[in-house]
């Protein structure tokens, strides 16, 4: 009995350590039919599961590679309706944006490289893949001190080291 | 002739009185009949949740989980495990009472205790108790191949996404997730979520899925409710969501004074709690349908065209021609054509129907969730 709750157990743990769902939250600006990304940055959480794919907009991401990881179709975000009631009538209207700024949620991907953001066939978005943006919490300047701390690591115990010898 | 005068004042004075205790009697008992309704339809959505989510977990890969936190009534919840034998005898009464039931509510004199699918316990207590926190509990589903292990947590797994209704799986279900977090939220989201369910065609079709996070958001409310989108995706995603719900409180004196819209736009319902309880159905009709509004305001709808929208259409309308329904003039615009004379997208307030032909098109919607 013990050994079953053990082995439950740490499959449990062995589950635990993949469940843990992670998206991108994507701040974009758009301007007169052109968007750029302003904001992101990488959580815990879900993403929406897009079952209805329409809309006058896609969305792709891309691995560094150029492949496509997710791509789906949505609605530009630029026509709300607005609605009151004002002495028991029902009013309102549509009001439609030529700039503003939104947020979309996609699933995490550690080896995303770029995303492109297309109107009809209009590309009106597109950041190119030179970067890697899917690692998570490690930014370029941390990456690079830590980098440089390991090579200026090696380079002293190689230098002490020499030192011992002669 | 003073005692005269007093006679009739003392009179009116403990008719005064009685009426007043009356009628605090009647507010009182009303208040806690509305309260015990709403304990109901809490305790069935829990109930009704957990069984979804024990269906589930009884036929996933062994050690699958999941984690869920409720909305519950009471101090805290009980499970019984009915394989196996009690040993906490403070509840054998209860469960000798209430033979069938396993899930069990403090106070008990109190709860009405319910059965769930039958379910194991990891726990050496049975039944197992969990305190709830702020009216909410954390539980976890673990699958055991062909049974699923219920083990309620503890306070501090209690996270920010609180589970209302689950009616299954989150990629097969419309997942709505409540935003506001202000004092009486709850009770709010409750209303909104029970008007919309009271509707056809959700009313006949439960696809969706209900979540509240508690933690406060707020947005700028000039004539209309302007929210920093980015902050609101980042807090919606502790929670599965297609659909996003902000409810920005409002007095009705404030309302009165400046009346606020509410609205839709791009997955996003923005609530004015002050309006009637059913615009959130008409906005619901908006992000779900793509149902344009059909009363008419000439005003306001610059660039809107009838083809964009399967509620609107030109002479002999069309769009739902294969439907027994009428041709009426007036949907945003003057020049175009309606379904019905009343509905929930022309008029929120008279109406509590989407009209045949809306239930059509949602219903043909619906059919993308399981």
């Amino acid at each position: 009995m013990a050994l079953k709750k053990t082995i439950m157990l740490l499959m449990m743990i062995m589950v635990m350590q993949t469940a843990a769902a992670e998206v991108f939250v994507f701040k974009i600006h758009y301007k007169d039919g052109g968007a750029e990304v302003v904001d992101r940055l990488v959580k815990d959480g879900f993403a929406p599961d897009r079952n209805i794919d329409e809309g006058d907009a896609s969305f792709e991401m891309f691995d560094t590679n150029g492949n496509i990881l997710e791509g789906f179709r949505f609605a530009l975000p630029l026509r709300e309706f607005v609605d009151f009631s004002e002495e028991g009538i029902v009013k309102g209207g549509v009001i439609v944006y030529t700039e503003r700024d939104f947020g979309i949620v996609v699933p995490y991907h550690a080896d995303a490289g770029g995303i492109r953001i297309t109107h009809s066939s209009e590309i009106i978005l597109y950041e190119d893949m030179r970067e890697k943006f899917g690692m998570r919490g490690m930014g370029l300047g941390i990456f690079l001190g830590i980098a440089f701390g390991l090579i200026a690591g090696a380079i002293g115990v190689f230098l002490i080291k020499r030192m011992r010898k002669n | 002739m003073r005692a005269q005068a007093s006679i009739p004042t003392v009179f009116i004075f403990v008719i005064v009185v009685l009426v007043g205790a009356l009628l605090l009697w009647v507010g009182l008992s009303r208040s806690k009949e509305l309260q015990a309704e709403k304990d109901k339809v809490q305790i069935n959505d829990f109930v009704n949740s957990m069984n979804n989510l024990i269906r589930m977990y009884d036929i996933k890969a062994p050690g699958s989980f999941q984690k869920q936190v409720f909305s519950v009534p009471g101090e805290y919840v009980c499970f019984y495990d009915k394989e196996k034998e009690i040993n906490q005898p403070e509840l054998g009464v209860w469960t000798e009472r209430f033979s069938d039931a396993n899930v069990f509510m403090a106070p008990f004199d109190t709860y009405v205790p319910r059965h769930a699918e039958q379910f194991s316990l990891n726990s050496s207590n049975n039944p197992s108790c969990t305190a709830s926190q702020n009216g909410k509990i954390s539980l976890m589903f673990v699958s055991l191949g062909n049974r699923t292990l219920v083990v309620p947590e503890s306070a501090a797994e209690i996270s920010d996404c609180v589970t209302l209704s689950y009616s299954g799986s989150p990629d097969t279900k419309i997942d709505m997730v409540f935003v506001g977090g202000y004092e009486g939220f709850e009770k709010d989201v409750g209303e909104y979520i029970e008007e919309l369910r009271a509707i056809a065609p959700f009313r006949e079709n439960n696809r969706l899925n209900f979540y509240r996070i508690d933690r406060p958001f707020s947005c700028k409310i000039v004539e209309i409710i302007e929210c920093d989108e980015y902050e609101l995706k980042k807090l919606a995603s502790e929670c599965p969501h297609d659909g996003i719900v902000v409810l920005a409180e409002r007095s009705k004196i404030a309302e009165f004074i400046n009346p606020v819209r509410s609205s839709s736009i791009g997955g996003i319902i923005k609530v004015n709690t002050a309006d009637n309880p059913r615009v959130f159905s008409h906005e619901f009709g908006h992000f779900f349908g793509n149902l344009a509004d059909e009363y008419v305001d000439e005003g306001y709808y610059a660039g809107f065209e009838a083809d964009q929208f399967p509620n609107c259409d030109v002479m002999p309308c069309e769009k739902w021609s294969h439907v027994s329904s009428g041709c009426i003039r007036g949907c945003s615009l003057q020049k175009y054509f309606r379904s019905s004379s009343v509905s929930l997208m022309r008029d929120y307030i008279t109406s509590d129907s989407f009209g045949v032909v809306n239930e059509e098109i949602l219903k043909e919607k619906l059919r993308n969730y399981r």
